[in-house]
């Protein structure tokens, strides 16, 4: 009996959600991916936007395409994004620009699916290579030039952790051994979860991997970011992304939005996060502290 | 009671041509009897039953309950006003032995303590005690008592009719003979007519009134057991009925029937008169009776010659004697076991109403005439029913 | 790994609260597929040309990767505003449930031995009153090892729930993957096992005391 009285609140709850929509003060439902940083975005957006008046609604630790899939249907009305993500990933472009162009053009692009790039922070969450400290050190390893000729001068294989996306996408790792001539067997390239890069780089189970260059664990894990000698991973600078309607209902949070995201630079990225992959604080009180210490709440 | 017309039933097979399951089978079965439906496998017995309670659909013919054509009636409605019974049982194992037993009671609407009392009524009449059987469940019974509770669960709704498709086949035959003889003393009992199909000779010897033998969907031979041992009317139902059919019709005939006109004689009767009678007769020994008829013992031959006086002094009494009702296997088993060539039959008052000796029963048995549970059939009447 | 400050920086309130989250969201579902599934078990023996497609379909359902019927079902779902959340979490786990219980069904109510059928029918019960009263309570013990299946499978599924917004337990391992937090993920991986092994012994006993007395041995 209470099972299927469970069932019917569920559905009737379900249903009254979807009615309730006419109230007093906007609601902005934000997204968020799985990784720390966007978590942090997430949440410094939601208590500043708080403190302005509206109501926000965090959905957290979504799959990026879902998160993307969810704000084109509707779902989600803001979330933070990458311009070589939505460049490369859901507009399927392949030149790399430089990162004025890349605004640019991928401001473009999703304005014509109704998604509109917001005045963009100052730090770029792109990919990089890395390797274990004793590594670098021992094998001197310092741009990813140096990583190939080590790949190739030897018959015994360097296993490298790559993101699954990255190593299927035809923009990702494909073009990047190409462009370092670095003879990578199949065996070689061990494809994971993003995040258990930075484990399997820690316990040496890799000889080098892919990264991202805010990442929080890159200090404490001692991993070292070489040098992209070539100039081959795009720009990903990271803005707050917001739906037309919403837009248009709420003019306003352009120019809100404008102060936090001028804050975040690279080593203030990689700071918060650190603070929460290695010291385990939350992602909210992070966030409530960051807006705190720059009187933005 | 229930007569099946014309009753027919036809399928398609598989390669589409037409199968005649059972054609045109028509008879009659009278209240209180039990009909046995029987034949080899594959013969329409069973269909034939099933088209009863339409379980199968008859394709034609009618079958009247008490005049009344069924055709029309609700089949679930009409099943339940009819008991079944079938040789895997069926017994519900979710349910107690109750719960079995009250399942059409309930159906009909009958209120709790009304089933109640009729399930104990009905386990008392198959010597299961209630207090201990009716909670317990079907698996925690013999197979024996299963299918006591299978026969009572048909007769719980108090129907009229019973339908039995070999409903002894399950149990084991060191069992079997005690459940068919209780079977044959609650039917007696409680007077319900019995439809039952088997494909055992001797079963159907034992319990039928009349038989109906059934070869490839026809029926070809409705008699009493007797006049069909005695006279089967094709070479088939003669082997069916076995090569020893005869022998078997010593389980049907009774010591009335197959009694001699012997004479007997007064206690007062002088020896000199026995001894005239008896060489008149060539008879070996005489029956002594009273006035009355009733027997008191018999004189033998050489124990009156050159004697002088009355019968009285030199009577003795029977070393072994026959009831009017036993059948002749047991008489014949008697006969042997006491070493006599006679046997004295006697009423139930001791009257004596005449001697079975090994030549008067094979008399009998040769003579045509046969009989049926309840009357003597001559050839003449046996040939037409 | 430090397993003493796993425990001390973890919000076990939080903990507590995804996992009867994650209870939730599995129960909703598989009860949604009994309250389905069975019916169209029954309706499946009544009507023997549906058992072909009905199982067929739900064979196929649940060979496609979770994932994947998220992703499928995103769409479709915003269109009435719940692209994410529980709501397509409890669809997949619906879906994958409905192919045991489906089938156990079927074949429970398909096996009862012909002698019992025949009996029922033939003492005058009809084909609902057999189906209440025999051919269900036969059914039981089997219907509920589908109900079984579907539930242990349905809490790993679940995990990955998380991925749409869902909640569950799913959000503490991918979270504790995203941020190589060891730590996290063990206990978030333990918790799901316990409750899987919980949730079976449960059905278990569930089966047992459900089982007609008739039957148990």
């Amino acid at each position: 009996m209470n099972r299927w009285l469970s069932i019917i609140f569920t559905l009737g709850f379900a249903l009254v959600s979807t009615l309730a929509t006419a109230q007093e003060k906007p609601l902005i439902r934000i997204g968020t991916k799985v990784f720390s940083e966007q978590r942090i975005l997430g949440q410094m957006t939601a208590q500043y936007l708080q403190s302005k008046g509206y109501r926000t609604d965090v959905v957290a630790g979504l799959g990026s395409t879902v998160a993307r899939s969810a704000q084109e249907n509707g779902e989600l009305d803001l979330n933070w994004e990458y311009t070589g993500t939505s460049l490369f990933a859901y507009n399927h472009q392949t030149e790399v620009l430089s990162p004025e162009a890349s605004l640019e053009r991928v401001r473009e692009l999703d304005a014509a699916k109704d998604l509109i790039w917001l005045e963009p922070s100052r730090f770029s969450n792109t990919y990089a290579l890395a390797v274990p400290r004793e590594v670098a050190e021992r094998d001197g390893v310092k741009t990813i030039s140096d990583l190939a000729r080590v790949v190739n001068a030897s018959d015994e294989p360097h296993l490298i952790a790559f993101d699954i996306e990255f190593a299927n996408r035809p923009d990702g790792l494909a073009p990047l051994v190409e462009r370092y001539d670095m003879h990578l067997t199949r065996n070689e390239v061990r494809q994971m979860d993003p995040g258990l890069v930075y484990t399997a780089l820690r316990n040496a189970q890799v000889y080098a991997g892919l990264v991202y260059t805010t990442d929080g664990r890159l200090d404490e894990f001692d991993l070292v970011l070489l040098e992209d000698d070539k100039g081959y991973f795009p720009d990903y600078t990271a803005a707050p992304v917001i739906r037309r309607d919403v837009l248009e209902a709420n003019p306003e949070i352009a120019e809100l939005m404008a102060p936090l995201a001028r804050l975040l630079d690279d080593e203030t990225m990689r700071a918060l996060n650190a603070r929460v992959d290695i010291g385990h604080e939350s992602p909210a009180d992070v966030a409530h502290d960051f807006l705190r210490k720059h009187n933005l709440i | 009671m229930i007569e099946l017309d014309k009753l027919t039933k036809r399928f398609k097979q598989k390669d589409g041509k037409d199968v005649t399951a059972v054609d045109a089978v028509s008879l009659t079965v009278n209240e209180g009897e039990i009909c046995v439906f029987l034949g080899p496998s594959g013969c329409g017995k069973s269909t034939t039953l099933k088209m009863i309670n339409r379980l199968i659909q008859p394709t034609s013919g009618r079958v009247l309950i008490n005049g009344e054509d069924t055709t029309g009636l609700d089949e679930v409605a009409l099943r339940r006003n009819i008991g079944y019974v079938i040789q895997q049982i069926g017994l519900f194992p979710n349910m107690t032995v109750e719960e079995n037993i009250t399942v059409v009671p309930k159906l009909l609407g009958w209120d709790k303590k009304r089933c109640h009392e009729r399930a104990m009524e009905l386990m008392n009449m198959v010597q299961l005690d209630p207090r201990q059987y009716l909670k317990r469940y079907p698996r925690e019974l013999s197979g024996g008592q299963q299918q006591r509770i299978g026969v009572i669960r048909a007769l719980a709704a108090d129907a009229p009719l019973l339908l039995m498709d070999e409903p002894f086949g399950a149990v084991d035959p060191i069992n079997r003979d005690a459940i068919q003889n209780e079977f044959f003393q609650m039917q007696r009992a409680l007077n319900k007519t019995v439809i039952m199909v088997s494909h055992d000779i001797d079963e159907a010897i034992k319990l039928g009134d009349r038989i109906a033998v059934f070869r490839a969907g026809k029926l070809v031979q409705f008699d009493h057991p007797d006049t069909l041992l005695a006279h089967p009317k094709d070479e088939f139902i003669a082997s069916f009925v076995g090569q020893d059919a005869t022998l078997k019709r010593l389980l049907l005939i009774r010591a009335e029937d197959a009694a001699d006109d012997a004479p007997s004689i007064r206690p007062e009767t002088p020896v000199a008169d026995a001894l005239g009678l008896l060489e008149e007769h060539d008879r070996r020994h005489l029956v002594v009776t009273d006035a009355a008829n009733k027997a008191l013992g018999y004189v033998r031959r050489r124990e009156l010659r050159g004697q002088s006086g009355v019968v009285r002094a030199f009577l003795q009494p029977f070393a072994a004697t026959a009831a009017f009702d036993e059948h002749l296997r047991i008489l014949l088993s008697r006969m042997y076991q006491f070493n006599r060539a006679w046997l004295p039959v006697l009423s139930a008052d001791n009257d004596f109403l005449g001697e079975v000796t090994q030549e008067s029963i094979a008399d009998y048995l040769s003579s045509g005439r046969s009989r049926g549970k309840t009357s003597i059939v001559s050839p003449a009447e046996g040939a037409a029913g | 790994m430090d397993w003493l400050s796993t425990f001390s920086y973890m919000d076990w309130g939080q903990v507590g609260a995804l996992t009867l989250q994650h209870v939730a969201l599995v129960g909703v579902a598989v009860g949604l597929a009994i309250l389905v599934g069975v019916p169209l078990g029954v309706a499946m023996t009544r009507f023997p040309w549906l058992s072909g497609p009905l199982q067929g379909a739900a064979t196929v359902v649940l060979t496609i990767p979770s994932i994947a019927l998220f992703g499928l079902m995103l769409p479709l779902y915003s269109k009435i505003g719940h692209g994410l959340g529980p709501l397509p979490a409890v669809t997949a786990a619906f879906l994958y449930s409905l192919l045991p219980i489906l089938r156990n069904t079927y074949l429970a109510l398909t096996n009862v031995e012909p002698g019992i059928r025949e009996a029922g029918k033939g003492i005058g019960m009809t084909f609902w009153q057999r189906l209440r009263m025999v051919d269900i309570p036969l059914a039981v013990p089997v219907i509920l090892a589908g109900v079984r299946t579907a539930v242990v499978m349905n809490i790993g599924v679940m995990t990955i729930a998380a991925v749409i917004g869902a909640g569950g337990l799913g959000v503490l391992i991918l979270t504790a993957i995203s941020r190589s937090d060891m730590g996290q993920l063990i206990v978030g991986a333990i918790i799901v096992s316990i409750l899987a092994i919980i949730a079976d012994l449960l059905l278990q006993w569930l089966q047992r005391t459900l089982t007609p007395k008739g039957l148990r041995s």
